[in-house]
């Protein structure tokens, strides 16, 4: 079986890349890494890297530059995980272990491989187990909500179901992969809750050394010794830090009461893995650039502009890049018309500030006729509150508002 | 070597007793040697309809219908004590239980869920990717309502199956409402998770078991067990109450033959 493994992210996140396929190459010595930007090439200077580095293009995404206007730098990453591992088989690899952003490999990922020898597919749960205490049902309602597999470790064999399941997450991730809960959605994890259900043979594997995570860390025993990392007195085998913050003394931001006194020994394999991103190059890489941050005259897109042009789908296509600002039929001058067809009036309620405005009851409330005479009150809501409330840059504010 | 004893539940208010009936009467004449249990949640006592033995909701889950009578009015009630109706039938020495509910109709032998392999058998909604133009948005209601179908589950007399049984029943107990942002759809979504908790959990993907309206597209014959889901007999050429605008006649000359003689059915069991 030719096993390769996988892992995708953007250039400020380089030095997790490096640490996932180090530590991954030391127990899988004679197994390649790749590693797409979704940024562009790999920074790193002409370093000999442990991955071999892939781009956007490379993965064959359809039309990158809509990908990469719709959604920001984290989305646009996990959007692009099936491409990403329909490519790599399409290099010629039997079987492809996808390893999420925030990894650290510390043993033979021997349950996986044997798994993807009999399945097409290989899905970690969340848990394996049923959760007790009195916080049981809201924790997992919570895993309801954010998927019940996690995508930070997924095998996948190439074989045609695979190929049929990668195409179907790859299509439903072009339009959806947002975070709204409450629609079904968790960027693009959710969706892989059919799994079971669509692909004939995938399997579900319960393995505690597997994804050692924040969320399965109460009932998951962790134990140092010397090197060795123990859950239950079995050597672990993947480790998951899904939002940790090096700088912090707490397991996650989505759990931020796992703190080094809560952890225990626990806290030593997030200590080990935050020196292990400092030898990476941590310090200097952490604050590259995002390249698809701005428009081309520098200012920074905001979420709303992007999720509008999310919603417009196809419509999008008159603009060209999304990216571009110069000339009156860019996406940057149709965001800043006004939404009122008619003759000009003062101030301007432009497009991208009266679509917040039809999403929000509370200023439909207060600014009932918000295309006539509410015009100026809404404006001045922009400038003195929107702008800070939900990240829009001044350069939206109307002129003469700003 | 004696065949194993298999047990099938439904749990439903008394409005429900044609359906009841209906069922009881299509199982026994595909297999016969399967006896069905209903449990009844308002006010009907023991008794019988059709083929069915039905019992009081005190009766299969006696510590608990208080509790569950508390949190829960019907129709929600029926829906957090299939758990409990499972868990009676193993406690009687059932050696697997078939819950199936009781809009449901046999039509052949069940052979692919009754002798399916594993602890726990769960049922899929869809076996594959919706299609057509409404794709995605058929796909993320399901993601909001449950991939698996709380119509049909079975579960086996062994430890792995027994833990499952008693892991849904708690959580129906504390958790079978409506609420999507919460990540709650009555009893359904719960059974998402089984395959990550429990070892032995069968997804069954069989094309002849659970055929309705959300997936005749990918389904073949045999129909074994056909689910009207949703189906009012008093409005009989409207499918589903869940699907406005959707019709009988919409789902093809089989399906809608199948609907206008369940209808009938239905009505002759009422006269």
């Amino acid at each position: 079986v030719r096993l390769a493994a996988a892992t995708i992210a953007w250039g400020s996140q380089v030095a997790h890349v490096r640490v996932t396929a180090r530590s991954f190459g030391v127990h899988h010595p004679r197994v390649p890494v790749f590693a797409a930007f979704v940024d562009g090439p790999a920074p790193g200077g002409g370093a000999v890297e442990p991955f071999t580095p892939l781009s956007l293009e490379a993965l064959g995404v359809p039309r990158p530059e809509h990908l990469r206007f719709r959604y920001d730098r984290d989305a646009l990453a996990y959007a692009c995980t099936p491409s990403l591992l329909r490519h790599v088989m399409d290099l010629g690899y039997d079987a492809v272990v996808f390893l999420k952003l925030e990894t650290l490999v510390l043993d033979r990922l021997q349950s996986v491989v044997d798994g993807l020898e009999r399945h097409p597919v290989v899905a970690t749960p969340h848990l394996v187990a049923p959760l007790e205490g009195s916080d049981r049902v809201a924790r997992e309602l919570n895993i309801l909500l954010s998927g019940v597999y996690n995508v930070g470790v997924l095998g996948v064999r190439a074989c045609d179901e695979t190929r049929a399941f990668l195409g179907w997450w790859a299509d439903r991730l072009e339009r959806h992969c947002r975070h709204a809960p409450h629609e079904g959605m968790h960027f693009e994890q959710r969706w892989i809750d059919f799994l079971p259900a669509f692909v004939p043979g995938a399997t579900v594997l319960r393995d505690v050394t597997v994804n050692v995570a924040h969320w399965n860390l109460r009932e998951r025993r962790v134990t140092v010794r010397d090197a060795r990392v123990l859950v239950d007195g079995r050597p672990v085998a993947v480790f998951r830090f899904s939002g940790f913050d090096p700088d912090r003394a707490a397991a996650s931001r989505y759990a931020p009461h796992l703190t080094p006194d809560v952890l225990g020994e626990a806290w030593l394999v997030f200590e080990r893995y935050r020196r292990a991103l400092e030898d990476e190059g941590w310090t200097g890489t952490r604050g590259l650039p995002y390249a698809y941050a701005a428009f081309d005259n520098g200012v920074v897109v905001p979420q709303v502009a992007r999720a509008m042009y999310a919603e417009l789908g196809e419509e999008t296509d008159r603009f060209g890049d999304p990216f571009a600002t110069s000339g009156p039929d860019s996406y940057y001058a149709w965001l800043q018309q006004d939404a009122a067809a008619g003759a000009p009036a003062e101030p301007v309620v432009s497009r991208l500030w009266y679509w917040v405005y039809r999403r929000r009851s509370d200023l439909q409330a207060v600014y009932a006729d918000v295309l006539g005479r509410d015009r100026a009150g809404f404006a001045g809501w922009a400038r003195d509150h929107g702008c800070d409330e939900i990240h829009v840059p001044r350069a939206f504010l109307a002129p003469g508002m700003a | 070597v004696t065949a194993p004893r298999i047990a099938a539940v439904t749990v439903a208010t008394a409005s429900y007793l044609p359906r009841v009936h209906a069922l009881a009467a299509s199982l026994g004449r595909h297999e016969p040697s399967i006896a069905l249990t209903a449990t009844i949640v308002d006010g009907h006592g023991g008794g019988r309809a059709g083929g069915a033995r039905t019992q009081p909701l005190e009766e299969a889950a006696p510590t608990l219908a208080a509790r569950l009578r508390a949190a829960y009015e019907p129709p929600a009630l029926a829906m957090a004590a299939k758990a409990s109706a499972m868990r009676h039938a193993l406690d009687a020495g059932a050696d697997r239980v078939v819950l199936l509910d009781a809009d449901l109709l046999v039509l052949a032998d069940l052979g692919p869920l009754v002798h399916a392999p594993g602890d726990v058998v769960v049922v899929p909604h869809l076996l594959g990717p919706a299609r057509g133009p409404g794709a995605e948005a058929a796909e993320l209601r399901l993601l909001q309502a449950g991939v698996m179908n709380a119509g049909v589950v079975a579960a086996s007399n062994t430890p792995p199956g027994r833990e499952f049984v008693a892991w849904w029943e708690d959580r129906l107990v504390q958790a079978c409402r409506h609420d999507l942002a919460a990540g709650v759809h009555y009893d359904q979504r719960w059974l998402d998770l089984a395959p990550g908790l429990f070892e032995g959990v069968t997804v069954l993907r069989d094309p002849g078991i659970d055929v309705a309206y959300w997936n005749l597209h990918e389904r073949s014959r045999p129909w074994r067990l056909f689910h009207f889901s949703g189906f009012d007999p008093a409005c009989p050429e409207r499918a589903t109450k869940y699907v406005p605008g959707l019709s009988v006649a919409d789902l093809g000359e089989a399906a809608a033959s199948l609907f206008r003689g369940y209808a009938a059915l239905l009505a002759a069991i009422e006269a």
